[in-house]
């Protein structure tokens, strides 16, 4: 145990941030003030026993919080170097791997377990150092129990890397680990090739069936549902280019002129026949008509046969006796007018049944030529159809040459499937490799090391607590890893640390769950910085504006008991655990007790990190 | 009541139009006797040697809207044809009677039940609804056609309605296009589009005049087969051999006429035989017409004398003229000439009688009097005629010796 | 009257000189039968008139029993026009009588007409050849010889026909 104690604003609480800048930190977080304006490099010297290792950070100009200077120096003997020779000598991400390196932090990642985003995280001598500082303003926090818990994303990566620095897995499991994240990589590729493979094949396949259905269509090959793939397959390959079979398109035109031609001379006699056929009919109708009134003609003029030519004609006036100036007409006069009209009435007598013969000759010609018309129709459509018929053969030709075309297309561009058997070995080869790490690394087992590991923590915790009077000292403590908290179980059931009162308590198990992880690091010899800098642990019964040259007399009983019983465990602790390991605090209180005075290192009354010199 | 606009008027004709042409594509191949009529008002009727077989009334409708039993449409219709039935009573269940619209007719209605045989067709039905639509009608426009259909007893109703067949829903304008393109796909392969519009121009041209004469129109329907043959040829890139002479008429019908003195004068000057057909029929016309007046007493006997002096009178002026010519001593082909000009010149003739003036009359009555050898067309009919007078005497002296 | 060769043909045959005296000799042989008294010789002039319109013809009762005069009053739109149509009609009736009287089918007797001394075999009107319309002229005829012979005076009978002698 080394005691920093002095008044307040000497610098003790710098020592930490100085120390966290030079372990890598990317800024420096030492307060403005004294410090920053008069140093000009900040320098740590870790002893590892068998060396040391120097690293000096230049203190980054007024007003900014980055420096890449830095000086790293590591040898036998345990000193600081002279001012002059510090120089940057290294950069921020070499001095982290060097440290890194230098603390025995192993290749070690922490693998994200599937369906989370963030990146794996790789523990390193930063957050080792996380377990190895107490600033003021944390140790007597309820809510937080480690160093820069309450930064962002801190919580988790605390909680990834813990299980790694408390040595629950191991380096043989990380190998494991790294050998079955391979293993899934090379998985997920073959399954991403085999899902393509897969993909390409059922496109194959309804390719295929449609190609097939095609085949059927054009009639390249016989009818039915599609056979298995291969049997598809080795059917269409069959099929082979289509041969023309050459059928000579029929000659319709020519019959079809023909027919035509003889369409319109058809036509015509039709129209000529039914021309004669209204003539004959108006004839006959115009000729009836004129034979009726003939007929009447004829039949006033009949009775002269009743009388004889006269002997003379009549002269004289049958009235009066008298000349006649106009002659009568004689009976021979009318007889040969009764000879034309009879000759008239004969004439279209015998025309009349003759035009009637004619009609009914014409009626029978019009019918035998609309026969003639309609065969010819018939003969016109047969030769059309049979063109048609032609056309939609030489069309399931060409559909058939086209199919075909398309079927050697097909089969050319089929994608080659040379290797399943092999390719569905490997698979099953991985998949069971895969499952023999995953068993191997099972989280379970990782969950049980943790769990036992946490419960030894514990045991320590529960041991330490008896030394101090705390809420629950006696009751079963434990580390809850998954809260990041100190939880007493009681009799009434858990109680985590922020559910228990004042500030005493918050301290007292922060120091406890440090020192029994400290206790646990080093008897397991994890890879965690053997230092552990409590910052103002008496703070809860001696809090600075109290302070009085660090003399706790002046503090009642009970808080002056406090705050010995404390101090006391500390140096027990660094004791028990000692050689190797260092527990730096830095406190106003000034315990008169030899164990304690003979651990003060620094004794800041009047003095401070910056000499007075310095600043005059 | 409903307002005609023009275009409804003017797609209503053009319907009726291309409807005709495409029922008349549809029969030619069935029955190529068939003459297509289109009137004037909606209808088209296909005939064979005037006897109506089918009477069609098209109603192209331009909106959705059904057509009901209520429709003035339907009623003006039914009135048409039950008018048309009583008028020709020989047609009752002989004649088909289709409406076509472009409409469609609601299910469950005296029009529905009149569809085609084999689409739900119920005469009996159909009766029952258009009996109790006709009753219930109170257009004012469609009153007549309701009451003279109400007003014929139920074995006529009944009867009418049998003769009835509504296409509803049938093609429209634009679609009976393509029912035309359809029906003359089988016809020609090549150039069917512009065959089609050729066809159509053709058609509608063939109408276009006697509509708006108000007359109507008939056309065979082998016309129309005639001309999509003619139309398909002149798009063939080369013609084929086919020997185009057109066949002369035969002259079947004058050979069984008798010989008399008129027709001979004809013969004279070369008239063919649908020339002397015309004027045996304006002969017999005239000849029965002027006896039956006379008969019936409706002329005087003297008026048929002053006719024919002036007949005479006419004709006597322009043989001047023919026989001026004759100095020149003309050649036979030279006479025949001049006899034609002269029988043109008489056929252009239409002298009245009373108030009555046919050409059949006047021509006739010249044929009346070239039969009697009082006038002739030929220069020399006279000697001519005293020729085959003798001949034809010799001939029967001949036959009787 | 035109010579009869140059009469038009129609005009001639139905208008024949024979046929009208035939038909005036049935009146007058009805009228003898009757009233045992030759015909009137205006009265004569009613004959072809009457019964050579068809319309007339047409209108006539079945039987004599129907007065002329009732007959006459039914139908005036056929005495309307009947005046006109005897007079167009004289010549052709004065040609009949001359005709008649020359091959003896009439006579002339006093003032009136009356049958001539030629006896006729068969009965014109009962020729075989005879149609419809010539039987129908002399059934017309012999039926307007029983009238004017019941039918009064000549003047009332004339001007019952709105003719004027």
């Amino acid at each position: 145990m080394s005691i920093v104690t002095g008044a307040s604003k000497t610098g003790k609480s710098s020592l930490i941030d100085i120390i966290d800048f030079c372990m890598g930190g990317s800024e420096c977080h030492v307060a403005d003030g004294v410090i920053r304006r008069f140093v000009s490099w900040y320098g740590v010297l870790f002893d590892r026993g068998d060396t040391g290792i120097f690293v000096a950070r230049r203190n980054p100009p007024p007003g900014q919080s980055r420096s890449p200077d830095i000086y790293l120096e590591t040898g036998d003997k345990l000193a600081s170097p002279d001012f002059d020779k510090l120089t940057k000598n290294i950069t921020v991400d070499a001095l982290e791997a060097f440290l890194t390196s230098a603390l025995g932090i192993s290749e070690n990642l922490h693998s994200v377990p599937e369906g989370q985003t963030r990146q794996p995280l790789s523990a390193n001598v930063r957050h080792a150092l996380l377990f190895s500082l107490q600033d003021q303003d944390e140790i007597d926090s309820r809510r937080v129990l480690f160093h820069r818990q309450s930064e962002p994303f801190m919580p988790q990566a605390i909680k990834d890397v813990l299980p790694y620095f408390l040595g629950a897995i191991d380096e043989e499991r990380l190998r494991r680990q790294s050998e079955l994240d391979n293993a899934r990589r090379e998985l997920r590729k073959l399954e991403k090739r085999e899902a393509q493979r897969d993909a390409v094949e059922s496109l194959s396949l309804s390719r295929t069936n449609d190609i097939y259905r095609e085949a059927q269509a054009a009639g390249l090959v016989g009818s039915g549902p599609v056979p298995p793939i291969e049997q598809a397959l080795a059917v269409l390959r069959a099929v082979g280019p289509a041969v023309d079979e050459g059928i000579s398109e029929p000659d319709v035109q020519q019959p079809l002129g023909q027919l035509r031609a003889e369409r319109r001379r058809i036509r015509a006699q039709l129209a000529q026949v039914r021309e004669e056929i209204r003539q004959a009919r108006e004839i006959e109708e115009a000729a009836g008509g004129f034979m009726d009134e003939v007929h009447e003609q004829a039949a006033r003029l009949l009775p002269i046969g009743l009388l004889p030519n006269s002997p003379s004609e009549p002269h004289s006036c049958a009235l009066c006796g008298s000349e006649l100036h106009e002659s009568i007409p004689s009976a021979e006069e009318i007889r040969s007018t009764l000879e034309e009209v009879g000759g008239q009435l004969e004439k279209v007598r015998r025309e009349v049944p003759r035009l009637q013969n004619l009609q009914v000759d014409l009626i029978q010609r019009q019918a035998a030529i609309e026969a003639a018309l309609r065969e010819n129709q018939r003969q016109i459509d047969d030769l059309v159809a049979k063109e048609g018929q032609f056309r939609s053969e030489q069309d399931a030709r060409l559909r058939r040459a086209r199919t075909a075309g398309r079927i050697a297309y097909f089969l050319e561009t089929l994608p080659a499937n040379e290797d399943d058997t092999n390719r569905d070995g490997a698979l099953d080869a991985l998949r069971k490799k895969i499952g023999a790490l995953a068993e191997l690394l099972d989280p379970d087992e990782v969950r049980d090391r943790l769990a036992s590991i946490v419960n030894v923590i514990g045991a320590y915790m529960s041991e330490y607590s008896d030394r101090l009077d705390l809420e629950h000292s006696g009751s079963n403590l434990r580390l809850d890893i998954r809260t990041l908290a100190v939880v007493a179980d009681t009799i009434d059931g858990p109680v985590p640390l922020n559910r228990m009162g004042s500030g005493e308590n918050w301290v007292g198990y922060h120091v406890l769950a440090h020192l029994s992880l400290h206790k646990w690091f080093r008897q397991k010899r994890r890879p965690v910085p053997a230092f552990l800098i409590f910052d103002q642990p008496s703070q809860a019964h001696y809090p600075p504006e109290r302070d009085s040259n660090g003399d706790v007399s002046i503090l009642q009983d009970a808080d002056r008991e406090a705050v010995y019983k404390l101090f006391k465990l500390i140096a027990d602790v660094a004791a028990e655990l000692s050689p190797g390991f260092q527990i730096i605090v830095i406190d106003h209180a000034d315990l008169k007790d030899p164990w304690f005075s003979g651990a003060v290192v620094e004794r800041w009354r009047g003095e401070a990190l910056v000499p007075p010199a310095w600043i005059s | 009541m409903v307002a005609h606009t023009a275009a409804d008027s003017a797609s209503g004709y053009l319907y009726q139009c291309r409807y005709a042409l495409f029922a008349a594509l549809e029969r030619s191949a069935r029955e190529p006797g068939l003459m297509v009529r289109v009137e004037v008002f909606d209808d088209v009727s296909f005939d064979v040697d005037g006897t109506p077989r089918e009477l069609i009334q098209t109603k192209h409708s331009r909106k959705a809207s059904p057509m009901t039993d209520l429709s003035p449409q339907v009623w003006n219709t039914i009135g048409i044809w039950t008018k048309r039935v009583i008028d020709h009573p020989e047609e009752l269940g002989r004649t088909a009677l289709t409406l076509v619209s472009t409409a469609s007719v609601p299910n469950e209605s005296g029009l529905a039940f009149l569809r085609p045989p084999g689409m739900g067709r119920d005469a009996d039905k159909a009766h029952g609804f258009l009996l109790q639509a006709a009753a219930t009608s109170k257009n004012k426009d469609v009153a007549w056609a309701t009451t003279l259909f109400l007003d014929q007893g139920p074995e006529v109703q009944l009867q009418i309605l049998e003769m009835i067949t509504v296409l509803d829903a049938s093609p429209n304008i634009v679609d009976v296009a393509d029912r035309i393109r359809e029906r003359l796909r089988y016809t020609t392969r090549d150039n069917l589009g512009a065959l089609i519009e050729r066809l159509e121009g053709w058609w509608f041209n063939r109408l276009a005049g006697s509509l708006k004469t108000g007359k109507g129109a008939t056309v065979a329907v082998t016309d129309i087969d005639a001309k999509v043959h003619s139309l398909q040829e002149s798009f063939q890139p080369t013609r084929l051999p086919i020997d185009h002479a057109t066949e002369l008429p035969m002259g079947e019908v004058t050979a069984k006429l008798e010989r008399r003195p008129f027709v001979e004068q004809l013969r004279l000057i070369a008239i063919g035989p649908t020339g002397i057909e015309a004027a045996v029929i304006d002969y017999f016309r005239a000849g029965r017409q002027r006896s039956r007046w006379m008969r019936e007493h409706l002329l005087d006997r003297e008026e048929l004398s002053n006719f024919r002096d002036k007949l005479l009178e006419r004709w006597r002026r322009k043989w001047g003229i023919v026989e001026s010519k004759l100095v020149r001593k003309p050649s036979e082909d030279e006479m025949i000439g001049l006899g034609q000009d002269l029988y043109e010149k008489i056929c252009d003739e239409c002298v009245p009688i009373r108030e009555v003036s046919e050409p059949f009359l006047t021509q006739g009555s010249y044929h009346i009097l070239a039969d009697s050898g009082k006038i002739g067309w030929h220069p020399t009919y006279k000697k001519k005629m005293q020729e085959a007078r003798r001949t034809a005497k010799d001939d029967t002296d001949a036959a009787l010796g | 009257m035109l010579p009869w060769g140059d009469r038009p043909l129609e005009e001639a045959s139905l208008f024949n000189p024979v046929f009208c005296a035939l038909l005036l000799r049935a009146t007058v042989k009805e009228h003898r039968a009757a009233a045992k008294t030759p015909l009137s010789f205006p009265l004569a002039f009613l004959v072809l008139p009457f019964a050579l319109h068809e319309k007339t013809r047409l209108a006539l009762p079945a039987s004599a029993r129907t007065m002329m005069t009732s007959w006459l009053v039914d139908h005036p739109e056929l005495v309307a026009g009947f005046g006109e149509r005897a007079r167009r009609m004289a010549d052709t009736t004065r040609e009949a009588i001359q005709f008649g009287c020359h091959y003896s089918l009439l006579r002339i007797e006093g003032a009136g007409l009356d049958v001539g001394k030629r006896t006729v075999k068969p009965e014109p009107a009962n020729l075989a050849e005879n149609t419809e319309e010539a039987r129908a002229c002399y059934a017309a005829a012999r039926l307007l010889g029983k009238w004017l012979a019941s039918g009064g005076t000549v003047p009332t009978v004339m001007s019952l026909w709105g003719v004027s002698p």
